[in-house]
């Protein structure tokens, strides 16, 4: 016979979750609460304040997360700043600015731990220099030259200056904020280099036997990260880190698999690492981002009208319940009528600029 | 008669003294002068279709470089000109004195850059100059042309000056070259319908990107008087030969 409530509390019969906040219950945590404003939602780790030297990196909505702690008036190094005269979108354009070097998107944990290796002499790449029309392209940052440069020399040279500003964020940070974005990517087949982007898609040829396709499992990731991590804090001994996962949809998979079920196992097995980690480690936080927008309680509101691309209030929503849980600035703003939890024209602009080669792939739906 | 607005900074001082050296000898021209020294122009706004001064100082400056006028009205005027007002090589000098591009000698410590970042980058520079800004704010009171005349070159006086590492180093690198090129693309790209940045004279060049000693020697601070000499140091500014010259070349051209 099934007991009610009030006969569990009359007997004074022992249920583990008796006792347990409201946040524990979908009930009180998620239905009841009003307009997605969920309290709770986030218990911080370790402090993060607008003088901790935040670095950051990661998918595209990283990129979101940087402008937002800049906004917000947080330290988030850079390492490769803009030259003079250079600003705004004209900077981005150049990989300038989105992260706390011009390393641009990187989707996988792999790509992070390969560059972070690579500064420090442990890890060559291979087939890393794209030609496209006679210009030569940084094949593990693709997008950071948009006309390429004129020599792989010339490639060469730019990247030995990127992985020195690369080694001053790995020192240099108190926090390393990573995106997780994806778990499908392309790999050059003898060293296993795994590229943001496949190739051909910005510069450089896709060669079968050269290059191929990789789904990193849970086990790989989870690996990776720990590599990463015991690395970073080999330089670093005091760095910590803090995991997202990009709540953004692929926008193409290469499995077999529909795009839909491609996107949740990617999503889960990412969030999965990020749980593992988070659980494991004291040193690792994990700000539930992907919750906020793509639980069931948004309704989908927080994506524009593509399903894929997240509202800038979405953003706003994000970044203010991290900034609430680490008392940076001003508490949370419910949405306004300037800032509707709606899609809009401004805010699909707003939210759409960020630097994204993987929606490139786009272009080959038909 | 012609009426021409020329607007400026300290390099107005040899365009002055250049007029009032040619005038008696140029028929159907009037050249009417607005300066201050340094970046005081920044400090003019836009007032009932006039650029008025914000400050004190500059009011006072602009009675002094005009012969009496307070602010500038477009009306009174048929081409307008602005002169220097750190529109100039001296802003990409300072670029590479930080950054390098692919094409440029590496630097010890300079921050490595595409030929393409470095031309954005430029340009950037000098579209923030407030040179450029301010022939962009004459093109909201004003439909006639504007003209934008960039800072002098620095005198070639400069490479003799082994303090002056910056450019004595250009010129080692071999750099100076290049340098010179991005700068006249810079100015070609910025060039718009509305306003043409005119390169200085070749006679007036030498070295690609100098100009000619004798040009600097005696130069005068934009002062009451105009007969304060430059310290023996300045390289950046001209003499009145050189205002002679160069308006002499801008008539010629505008004709």
């Amino acid at each position: 016979m099934l007991l009610s409530r009030r006969d569990v509390l009359r007997k004074g019969i022992h249920v583990p979750y008796k006792n347990l906040p409201p946040r524990n219950f979908w009930k009180t945590g998620m239905a009841g609460s009003q307009d997605g404003h969920w309290t709770d939602l986030y218990r911080k780790k370790f402090e993060i304040t607008a003088q901790t030297k935040v670095a950051t990196a990661g998918s595209c909505f990283a990129q979101h997360i940087t402008r937002a702690l800049r906004r917000r008036g947080c330290t988030v190094l850079d390492e490769e700043p803009p030259p003079r005269g250079l600003i705004g979108e004209a900077a981005a354009k150049y990989g300038y600015g989105l992260y706390s070097a011009r390393y641009g998107n990187i989707y996988c944990v792999r790509h992070l731990l390969q560059l972070t290796q690579e500064a420090y002499r442990r890890f060559a790449p291979h087939d890393a220099i794209w030609c496209s029309n006679g210009r030569y392209f940084d094949a593990l940052r693709p997008s950071v030259e948009p006309h390429g440069l004129k020599s792989p020399d010339t490639v060469q040279s730019h990247r030995a200056d990127h992985l020195r500003r690369l080694k001053r964020v790995i020192e240099g940070a108190d926090v390393f904020v990573f995106t997780l974005g994806l778990t499908e990517s392309w790999i050059e087949n003898i060293s296993g280099t795994t590229y943001p982007t496949a190739p051909g898609t910005i510069a450089g040829e896709f060669d079968s036997d050269l290059h191929s396709f990789k789904n990193f499992t849970f086990q790989e990731i989870y690996m990776d990260f720990l590599k990463f991590r015991d690395l970073a804090r080999a330089k670093n001994p005091t760095i910590k880190f803090l995991l997202t996962v990009s709540p953004v949809p692929l926008t193409a998979t290469a499995t077999d698999k529909h795009i839909l079920c491609a996107t949740t196992y990617s999503k889960s097995v990412l969030r999965a690492v990020a749980g593992q980690l988070s659980d494991e480690f004291s040193d690792v936080d994990y700000f539930p981002s992907y919750e906020i927008i793509a639980s069931p309680a948004a309704k989908g509101s927080y994506y524009e009208a593509n399903l894929r691309t997240v509202t800038s209030s979405g953003v706003a929503r994000v970044m203010s319940l991290f900034f609430e849980a680490h008392s940076i600035g001003d508490t949370f703003e419910r949405p306004t009528e300037k800032q509707p939890a709606t899609h809009s024209a401004d805010g699909a602009k707003q939210a759409q600029d960020v630097i994204c080669e993987e929606a490139l792939l786009e272009a080959f739906a038909r | 008669m012609k009426r021409f607005c020329i607007i400026g900074n300290s390099h107005l001082a040899a365009w002055k003294l250049g007029w009032d050296s040619l005038r008696s000898a140029t028929t159907g021209v009037a050249l009417t002068f607005f300066g201050a020294s340094g970046t005081a122009i920044r400090r003019l706004a836009v007032q009932d279709c006039c650029l008025v001064p914000l400050q004190e100082d500059l009011r006072k400056s602009l009675q002094f470089t005009s012969g009496g006028k307070e602010k500038i009205d477009p009306k009174e005027f048929d081409s307008f000109c602005v002169i220097g007002s750190a529109f100039g090589i001296g802003q990409l000098a300072r670029l590479y004195k930080t950054c390098r591009a692919e094409s440029h000698k590496p630097g010890k410590r300079s921050q490595l850059l595409s030929d393409d970042c470095f031309s954005e980058a430029a340009r950037g520079l000098l579209a923030s100059t407030f040179g450029f800004r301010t022939a962009l704010t004459l093109t909201e009171v004003t439909g006639g042309p504007i003209h934008l005349v960039p800072d002098p070159f620095p005198s070639s006086a400069v490479l003799n000056d082994q303090t002056q590492k910056l450019w004595t180093g250009l010129v080692s690198s071999g750099d100076h070259a290049k340098l010179a090129l991005e700068f006249r693309c810079a100015a070609e790209d910025l060039s718009t319908d509305r306003i043409r940045v005119l390169a200085q004279p070749p006679q007036l060049v030498c070295n690609e990107m100098f100009t000619p000693e004798e040009y600097s020697r005696g130069s005068v601070q934009l002062s009451p008087g105009l007969d304060r000499p430059n310290s023996a140091q300045d390289y950046l500014h001209m003499n009145k030969r050189f205002g002679e010259l160069i308006i002499a070349d801008l008539l010629n051209r505008l004709e």
